[in-house]
């Protein structure tokens, strides 16, 4: 393993690592890390994570690519992250460029470069690393001897502010599309590299969930708003869509899972093997970026769900396993799967555990039994304090479900419970805030209620962020409160929980303003967000690092107005800065149910209830529904019967059938 | 009721592994026994963790030939066999030296540890140093006061000279300097290299830097003087 380190840089680096904090992080020769030797493959490919290795490493979409990539002979997948701040200053000093944690070589020397976006304000960090990498920032600088920089993951398909920074995005999922990738930049070198950088992006742009920003133009109007996005010579020369299409994966069961997931020695936020239950969520909670981005949903089945627990327990050592989904127990086959895990891996210590539980008794239950071993906090989100406004977001949580799910709670023994509560969302009144205020205080009843005048250990933990109006959901001509309300919102609701078993906790507006921003930002903030960089913003997720008045500096020196981005309430006929990419989901869907939601007209799950022709199912080949009222549902197969169910929930024959 | 076995292993750290902290390296050997599928006993309790106990933290950044832990498995295994299956678990740099069955009630190892012998690299100069005279400095006195942090903040006196045992010169050259030493460890007193270094620089009358840690072994307190740890 300590062969493959390219001798010159480990040096430089081994100097280093004595002088930061926990250096195991850079070491890279972690249990289950693959070590290929450089020179045996054709194609290197650096998964970058954008942020530091303790929170990088809990990402199952990174560890699914490293394992993709690993398992061709002809390909190898090495590992990046952001160094701490104490770690870049070493690095800048001594000179040594971003490295892979494999094999300490730089990144620069990889063929591909890919950064994972999972939520926007990573931004700054991915203009850093580049930097760091000693990587040309603009794409159109880079030079043959330069990576080709990838961008995915849920934020790809609103990334336009690093339009300028990135080569080509990935929409959606990514384990066949790498594939096709790499095959096609294998083909391309073989051929001798026609057309250079430009002539492998008119190559790949055709694949399904590959977007090339350089071949699309935006031209604004006077007022400032999108007049058109088209597709530019360069990219009709190149055959690429008008509108790129994100990539789904049909069958998670045909996917390959990493079973060999890497044992870090530092300890990650979420220090456990995942097995991925099931993609997609199809509750259609209105503000939910993820829920709409995942769709449609597709299940593993539950012998395959066992068959990877028992590999990943074996080969990694662990002792908890989590479920991992949208909202777990939403899984059909959950109860049968979870009994039988847990019993299983009882004898070995292993803890199951479900981080997302839906709001009811039947969850909560289903969660004591499966944490037989060990209790960890339990979290419930109802999002809104009112029914009224949780019908306004469609998250279906009644008060009925509230209080069972509590008093299911207490009764199995917990005594901390985390509420995660949004405030800021379209709609909301005072009254609103109100309800929030009473749900916690119910929670103090009900622990009363159940456990009887004994001495009170209980814990509630009330966490509010701010609504972020989101790409590609119904909310997302919504706009966000202005600061000043969701400060006096906040201090509200600080005022009003002042209770010794009632802590509150609220994320910093500042950060959620900006996240709103680059949310809903066109590629005129690539400029904002460069000068923000060069100012010195970093980690802008990080509490003690965020500096927000060098992000209003940078608006102010590029003349453009961040609250004209977040808080403008944005027209049906708005040219949006992501309309041409494609998530599947009509937008007539999304006029529809913003409509809906502005009526406080809640929808039901569409896999026990009637579809809403969200689009995301119907014009795909080869994906079928098969919707049984009050049943579970599961993907047909490509190529089985099925039957497309209509809005009145008769069968009638779907598109492309017959 | 099932017998309870304790397995007392001697333990290398080396090479790139010195960058792993304490808690880590614990996490990565209670992960390396688990996929050897040992049958660890587990506490009892709220929160049950595996029986493995080290004897002493190793600091950060320094290398070992002489860590001992005490592993309690729920049923007995043959020391080979232990040996034989956890060895290829252990992640790189870390290395299992030897293995011994001990008496499963006794005491553990934390509690039995006295002395930690170590090999110390240390700088110093310009101007150049004469080490023989800083160690022999030290040597010959009988007290000798460094400040620490106490448990609320405000220093602590401490005299070094009592926790110091063994101090030899092994080599010096160019400004750096190689010693032998055993510092008491355990409980109650203990002394961290880095102090003895404080002390040293007493001597040398000027600052000393800390170049390398190596431990060499843990030792008890037997009727006939220092047993290795390992050994009892």
């Amino acid at each position: 393993m300590e062969a493959t380190r390219a001798s010159s840089w480990r040096d430089a680096i081994e100097a280093i690592l004595p002088k930061v904090s926990k250096p195991a992080r850079y070491l890279g020769n972690e249990w289950n890390s693959v070590h290929k030797p450089w020179g045996s493959v054709r194609v290197r490919f650096a998964l970058c994570f954008p942020d530091i290795y303790e929170i990088g490493m809990s990402n199952l979409g990174g560890a699914i690519l490293y394992h993709e990539i690993n398992r061709r002979p002809d390909a190898l997948a090495e590992r990046v992250f952001a160094p701490w701040t104490d770690m870049e200053e070493e690095m800048r000093r001594a000179g040594v460029p971003l490295f892979s944690l494999e094999s300490w070589r730089p990144v620069r020397d990889f063929e591909f470069l890919g950064f994972s976006l999972q939520y926007e304000m990573l931004a700054s960090n991915v203009l850093n690393l580049l930097d760091l990498a000693c990587v040309p920032l603009q794409s159109g600088r880079r030079g043959p001897e330069d990576p080709f920089i990838v961008a995915g993951g849920p934020c790809a398909v609103n990334a336009e502010p690093l339009a300028e920074y990135i080569d080509f995005f990935v929409l959606g999922e990514a384990e066949e599309l790498i594939h096709e990738l790499l095959d096609s930049y294998l083909a391309w070198c073989d051929a001798g590299r026609p057309g250079g950088r430009g002539g492998f992006l008119g190559r790949i742009c055709a694949i399904q969930g590959i977007y090339v920003p350089s071949f699309y133009d935006v031209t604004y109007r006077p007022d400032g708003r999108i007049e058109a996005i088209r597709l530019n010579e360069a990219g009709r020369e190149a055959g690429a869509p008008e509108r790129p299409q994100r990539r789904i994966v049909r069958d998670l069961d045909k996917m390959d899972f990493p079973t060999r997931p890497i044992v870090p020695y530092t300890e990650p936020i979420f220090d456990r093997m995942m097995v991925e239950v099931f993609r997609g969520c199809s509750r259609g909670c209105r503000f939910c970026h993820a829920g709409m981005s995942y769709r449609p949903v597709r299940e593993r089945s539950p012998e395959k769900v066992k068959e990877l627990a028992r590999e990943l327990a074996r080969n990694t050592g662990h002792h908890e396993l989590s479920l991992v989904s949208l909202a777990t127990n939403d899984y059909g086959a959950v109860q049968d799967v979870l009994c039988d895990l847990a019993s299983d891996l009882a004898g070995t210590g292993i803890n199951v555990s479900l981080p997302s539980l839906r709001v009811d008794a039947y969850s909560v239950e289903l969660a004591h039994r499966v944490q037989a071993v060990r209790k960890s906090g339990l979290t419930l989100a109802p999002e809104a304090g009112t029914q009224r406004l949780r019908d306004v977001i469609n998250k279906g949580v009644s008060e009925e479900n509230y209080v069972q799910a509590l008093e299911a709670a207490f009764r199995a023994g917990w005594d901390a419970v985390k509420l995660y509560f949004m405030i800021g969302l379209p709609t909301e009144t005072d009254e609103d805030l109100e309800g929030i205020v009473r749900m916690a205080y119910q929670a103090v009843d009900i622990y009363r209620r159940v456990r009887g005048p004994k001495r009170c250990r209980l814990q509630v933990t009330v966490s509010t962020s701010s609504f972020v109006p989101k790409a590609h959901t119904p909310f997302q001509w919504e706009p966000q409160a202005p600061l000043a309300e969701l400060e006096r919102r906040q201090a509200y609701l600080k005022a009003r929980l002042r209770h010794p078993a009632i802590k509150y906790r609220w994320h910093n507006p500042k950060v959620s303003f900006l996240e709103a921003v680059l949310s809903r930002g066109d590629r005129r903030l690539g400029k904002v967000l460069e000068r923000a960089w060069r100012k010195g913003c970093k980690f802008d997720g990080w509490e003690e690092h965020f500096r927000y008045e060098a992000w209003l500096e940078a608006f102010r020196e590029e003349g453009l107005d961040p609250f004209w981005y977040a808080g403008r309430r944005l027209a049906y006929n708005d040219i949006l800065p992501w309309e041409h990419l494609d998530t599947g989901i009509r937008k007539e869907f999304l006029i529809d149910d913003h409509r809906a939601a502005l009526r406080a007209a809640g929808k039901e799950d569409c896999r026990w209830d009637r579809c809403k022709l969200c689009g995301v199912c119907l014009d795909r080949p080869g994906v079928r529904i098969r919707l049984k009222p009050g049943d579970k549902v599961r993907m047909a197969k490509p190529g089985t019967a099925s039957r497309a169910v209509s809005l009145a929930g008769e069968p009638c024959g779907g598109p492309g059938d017959g | 009721m099932k017998e309870l076995q304790t397995i007392r292993c001697l333990l290398a750290k080396n090479g790139e592994a010195r960058f792993i902290g304490h808690l880590d390296l614990a996490r990565a050997v209670e992960r390396a026994a688990r996929r050897a599928a040992l049958p660890l006993a587990h506490t009892e309790g709220f929160n049950p963790r595996p029986r493995i106990s080290f004897a002493s933290a190793l600091a950060l950044g320094a290398t070992s030939e002489g860590e001992v832990v005490d592993f309690t498995l729920r049923e007995p295994v043959p020391v080979a066999e232990f040996l034989a299956r956890l060895r290829p678990q252990m992640p790189p740099g870390l290395a299992l030296l030897a293995a011994r069955e001990v008496p499963a009630k006794g005491p553990s190892p934390a509690q039995l540890l006295r002395w930690s012998a170590y090999r110390l690299v240390l700088a110093g100069g310009p101007p150049a140093l004469d080490w023989r005279a800083v160690v022999g400095g030290f040597l010959g006195s009988d007290e000798c006061i460094v400040e620490r942090a106490g448990k609320d903040g405000r220093p602590v006196l401490v005299d070094v000279v009592p926790l110091v045992r063994d101090l030899q010169l092994l080599e010096a050259e160019d400004g750096h300097a190689a010693v032998s030493v055993l510092l008491r460890a355990g409980g109650q007193d203990n002394l961290r290299p880095a102090e003895l270094v404080q002390a040293l620089a007493a001597f040398a009358g000027q600052p000393l830097t800390l170049k390398a840690v190596h431990r060499l072994g843990l030792f008890a307190e037997g009727p006939q003087g220092l047993v290795p740890l390992f050994e009892i």
